[in-house]
């Protein structure tokens, strides 16, 4: 009787933990793909793929990809640097209101960046 | 018209005496507690700019001139590490502040069991590495100075001949020393803050960066024409776009990623000057703005001074010659002031992080080895760690001047920087290991850090002096075991950490951790905001555990520790009690100022009972666990007295019940009892005494006497009775016979009642054809009391009451219903009727003592059957349930002779 029956509607403060925690794992793993990303565009043979179609009298194509990706990867740190603590401190608040603690464990950083 | 060498060394002086004055003022608002701006996480970003040195400041440009786009790795390192300051950089703050940390070394030998070895070969590793960079800072501010006096010596601006370089070199590294010492040593806590310093290269980093961007817009809209001119004078093989990607691109942003993590300054201003770790989040995205705009200008610069000076001119000065060859004086110096800034401001935090692993880890330990018999005074430990902190500061400027002195200053230096990188990355496989992998051991640690240290200085550091270090062959320096990589630092870099790598692993995976290395790697990896406790248990006297604070923390701050401690405590007087939690406490606070290691040995002089073994701390666990089985047991023994005492106190809810019930049946007996022999009594004394009485009343009186006698010798007749039959005492005399033989003496023994109410017996002899086999003579008894009973109580006197006996078979027994046609007895009394003495209502005139039916019941229960009321007829029913035992079926004989059988077991 009790597995067919539909799931209890659960309170509000145990969805919104959820939530949170839902969101918090999001950004985190935006912070990992962020960085990979910096290490895609840096540290692959991509920066050379710009070199062959420099033409003297304007900026060269390699020097514009550095800089401007460069620019792109902060704009986005700078997004996430604000996004993330406070995913976080939503994650705390939550887990202070409900009694259960969110179901999240937090992942182990698999790679160190270079 | 050039600066002058006076007006420069004028602007110099005012600059530095600004500086301090900063310093000063910051100090001073930092102990008046207004320390709002300098916990800003600008500040804190500002603070990480001591990556950007004399070297990045000047060299990039050089670099850029030299070799095209190559110089961006350099600031892209450390970019993706800031972008991905989640893994690890926030991971190594709270790591840091959680165990009070006060270096890299410090960490390090933390991690690892707080070795001491460890946090030596760590602090000789950090100083080799340092030094040349030091002298490289000494280098080019005395190069930079020199463009000034070679060229007011030039034109004959200047008069006299301009200072040596060794000079200046030494001039410099005095003054820095000195403010170093004023304001990198005021407090001995490595983790309270330098705002003093902070303040100050936070101010220098605004400096630096103003000054390059300024030589950099001056340069792409002053000289050129905006940045598509300026790149148009580019020289055709400068940057060649398709050859950016290589092994040394890769290494080199690598080497500085992880220099940004292993350098000594970049880890002092990261995680120790760090006061909070939301600063971090601000800084992964402002310091990577930081590094983007010091490098915006870097090609611009360096284009320019490759069109617009002369060919022989060094590239490394292009930042200060350019604006100087324009004529832009004010920007020249201010383009000086800019890498005087980037010069100073590596020196300071770079020595003060030196002294301080110096002081912990080299000179503490000794101390202490060396005057174990010292006797122990307050503020000693503290005072030694402030002189030897302040000597450090100056061996280790010195050491950087005599460094420059020794290679003049020469070509060396100039490849140092990444030289130096790599020196120091090699604790990255031991600090990233540390942190994520708890199968780290303090073994495997010193294997990597100590392969990787001797190929580093073999391959690299000694071939920098010149190719005459190093064997040949096999050995050759530049190509070990005849493994040929063109660019000896690649070449270094994949031996160096290979090996270590590898050896660390290796060694990890052969070697067990011992107790403490567990546990530090418990507290690294698992939780580092909550750093607790260790679960050793150690004790030491509170005394003595005072007299260590105050020589290590000082007099008053001890006393004040230990004083909210014992308040943490409850304690309102006296010292706090040496628990486990405390001495933890106290051993990271005596971190803070001396190191892990330092701290942990100290506290382990006087606290005992730090050195458990692996199988001690099974011990211990085995300790607990008998502990929990016991109390396991406790709790099921108190559960079982829960029940037993519930259970007594049934049984003497049981007893107090019983004990009334005996008082109440006393009590009723006495009564009973007491009504005949009054009635006795009475008669008795009217006879005795008086004479006057007739025969007839002297007869009656006698009768009446006589009756009551019979009256109570058959009351106590019965109460014997029912006291052998309630215990079950009784000699049954069995015998077998038809049930209507038993009823019939039943009857006739009734005759003359029946007779006196003219009652009337209904039989139906058909029914009665059981025979029984029980005591017959009991039997009857219990028939002659309900059919008394029925006659007594059916109804008025006036009717005739008709009592009906009726048999019948069940169960293999047999039933004997006897009914009256009186009112019945209502349902609240039925119960009442079998408790001894009860009368209903009017029956206390019908003679009876209540003691029929109980004895009644009592029989029946002896013979084996029952005695039930059955409710619900038009009058009284009882039924007598004989049992099967005692019954045959309906016997065709019904004139069976009596005959004695065999006594049944109840005897």
């Amino acid at each position: 009787m009790t597995e067919t029956a539909p799931p209890r509607p659960r309170n509000a403060a145990p969805r919104k933990a959820e939530r949170a925690a839902r969101r918090l794992r999001k950004r985190r793993d935006a912070a990992a793909a962020l960085t990979i990303l910096g290490v895609v565009l840096f540290v692959s043979p991509l920066v050379s793929a710009f070199g062959s179609a420099d033409s003297a009298g304007a900026v060269p194509l390699a020097v514009q990809y550095i800089f401007n990706f460069w620019a792109v990867l902060i704009a986005a740190a700078f997004l996430l640097s604000r996004a993330l603590p406070r995913a976080e401190k939503e994650v705390a608040e939550t887990a202070d209101e409900t009694t259960a603690p969110p179901n999240f464990t937090p992942r182990k950083p698999g790679r160190a960046d270079t | 018209m050039t600066p002058s060498f006076n007006l420069l060394l004028t602007v110099c002086i005012t600059y530095v005496a600004a500086l301090f004055l900063i310093a000063y003022l910051a100090e001073r608002s930092a102990e008046q507690g207004r320390m709002r701006f300098l916990r800003t996480p600008i500040i804190y970003t500002l603070s990480l700019s001591v990556y950007c040195t004399a070297w990045t400041y000047y060299g990039a440009v050089g670099s850029a001139a030299r070799n095209g786009l190559e110089f961006v790795t350099i600031y892209l390192g450390p970019t993706l590490v800031f972008v991905g300051w989640w893994w690890l950089l926030r991971k190594m703050v709270q790591v840091g502040r959680a165990q009070r940390v006060t270096s890299i070394a410090d960490l390090i030998s933390s991690r690892y069991g707080k070795s001491a070895s460890l946090a030596v070969v760590a602090t000789l590793l950090a100083i080799i590495g340092t030094t040349p960079y030091i002298a490289l800072q000494l280098q080019s501010l005395t190069r930079s100075f020199a463009i000034f006096a070679g060229d007011a010596a030039g034109p004959g601006g200047y008069a006299g001949a301009p200072p040596a370089d060794g000079v200046i070199a030494f001039w410099m590294a005095a003054g820095l020393a000195l403010f170093t010492i004023i304001f990198g040593t005021r407090n001995i806590d490595a983790n309270e803050r330098h705002h003093g310093v902070v303040t100050a290269i936070a101010v220098e980093a605004v400096i630096k960066l103003f000054a390059l961007i300024a030589v950099g817009v001056f340069v792409v809209w002053s000289v050129a024409d905006g940045p598509e001119d300026i790149f148009s004078r580019m020289p055709p093989d400068m940057i060649r776009g398709d050859e950016v990607f290589t092994a040394r691109w890769v290494t080199l942003i690598f080497l500085s990623a992880s220099a940004i993590i292993c350098l000594p300054r970049m880890f002092q201003v990261i995680v120790v000057e760090n006061v909070d770790e939301r600063h971090l989040a601000t800084a992964s995205w402002a310091f990577p703005l930081y590094l983007f705009l010091m490098s915006l200008f870097v090609l611009p610069i360096a284009i320019a001074g490759l069109s617009e000076l002369p060919s022989g001119a060094n590239p490394d000065l292009f930042v200060v010659t350019v604006p100087l060859a324009k004529g832009q004086d004010a920007l020249a110096i201010l383009a000086f002031l800019g890498g005087f800034s980037a010069a100073t401001s590596m020196v300071i935090v770079a020595s003060i992080a030196l002294s301080t692993m110096v002081s912990n880890h080299i000179v503490m330990p000794l101390w202490l080895r060396l005057g174990s018999d010292r006797v122990p005074a307050s503020d000693d430990v503290r005072s030694v760690l402030l002189l030897s902190r302040r000597v450090s500061i100056a061996g280790v400027l010195a050491l950087g001047y005599v460094y420059f002195q020794l290679t003049g200053g020469g070509s060396a230096l100039a490849s140092i920087g990444l030289i130096a990188f790599l020196g120091v990355a090699q604790v990255l496989p031991a600090l990233i290991g540390g942190l994520f992998w708890p199968g780290a051991t303090r073994r495997g640690a010193m294997a990597g850090i100590l392969s990787g240290f001797l190929i580093w200085a073999y391959t690299l550091f000694l071939p920098s002096f010149g190719p005459e270090f190093g064997f040949s062959g096999l050995l050759d320096p530049q190509a070990l075991f005849g493994v040929v990589i063109e660019d000896p630092l690649i070449h270094a870099v994949a031996w160096s950490l290979g090996v270590n790598t590898c050896a660390f692993v290796a060694i990890s995976l052969l070697t067990n951790p011992n107790a403490t290395e567990r546990l530090q790697a418990h507290h690294y990896i698992k939780t580092p905001e909550r750093a607790s406790g260790s679960t050793i248990a150690r004790t030491a006297a509170s005394e003595e555990l005072l007299v260590l604070a105050q020589r290590i923390l000082g007099r008053d701050e001890g006393i004040r520790f230990f004083k909210e401690t014992a308040r943490a405590q409850g304690k309102l007087h006296g010292l706090p009690d040496p628990t486990e939690t405390f001495i933890a406490a106290l051993e990271r606070k005596f971190a803070g100022s001396v190191g892990a290691a330092t701290a942990n040995a100290m506290i382990g002089q006087i606290a005992t009972g730090e050195a458990l073994s692996f199988e001690d701390m099974i011990a211990v666990a085995d300790e607990t666990a008998q502990i929990m089985e016991y109390s396991a047991r406790l709790e099921a023994q108190s559960r079982a007295l829960t029940e037993t005492a519930d259970q007594l106190r049934d049984a003497n809810r049981k007893l107090t019940a019983l004990s009334a019930q005996k008082d109440t049946f006393l009590s009723q007996v006495s009564h009973e009892l007491r009504t005949p022999m009054t009635s006795i009594r009475s008669f008795a004394e009217i006879l005795r005494d008086s004479n006057a009485l007739d025969d007839a009343a002297r007869a009656r009186f006698s009768s009446i006497i006589h009756d009551e006698s019979i009256r109570l010798t058959r009351l106590l007749d019965d109460i014997l009775d029912l006291s052998f039959l309630e215990n079950g005492r009784i000699r049954l005399d069995v015998s077998t016979g038809p049930l209507s033989d038993v009823i019939d003496r039943a009857v006739t023994a009734t005759e003359s009642l029946l007779q006196e109410r003219s009652a009337v017996v209904e039989r139906d002899p058909e029914t009665e054809r059981h025979v029984v086999t029980t005591d017959t003579d009991r039997l009857a008894q219990v028939f002659i009391n309900l059919i008394t009973n029925a006659v007594r109580h059916s109804g008025a006197p006036g009717d005739r009451p008709q009592i009906r006996i009726r048999c019948f078979a069940k169960d293999g027994g047999a039933h004997v219903e006897i009914s009256d046609n009186g009112p019945g007895i209502s349902a609240e009394n039925v119960e009442l009727i079998f408790e001894k003495f009860s009368k209903l209502g009017a029956d206390s005139a019908s003679g009876s003592a209540g003691l029929g039916l109980p004895i009644s019941r009592e029989i029946m229960r002896n013979l084996g059957g029952a005695l039930d009321y059955v409710s619900g007829g038009p009058g009284a029913i009882f039924r007598v349930i004989l049992p099967a035992s005692a019954t045959l079926p309906q016997s065709d004989k019904p004139n069976l002779s009596l005959r004695s059988t065999r006594p049944p077991n109840r005897v």
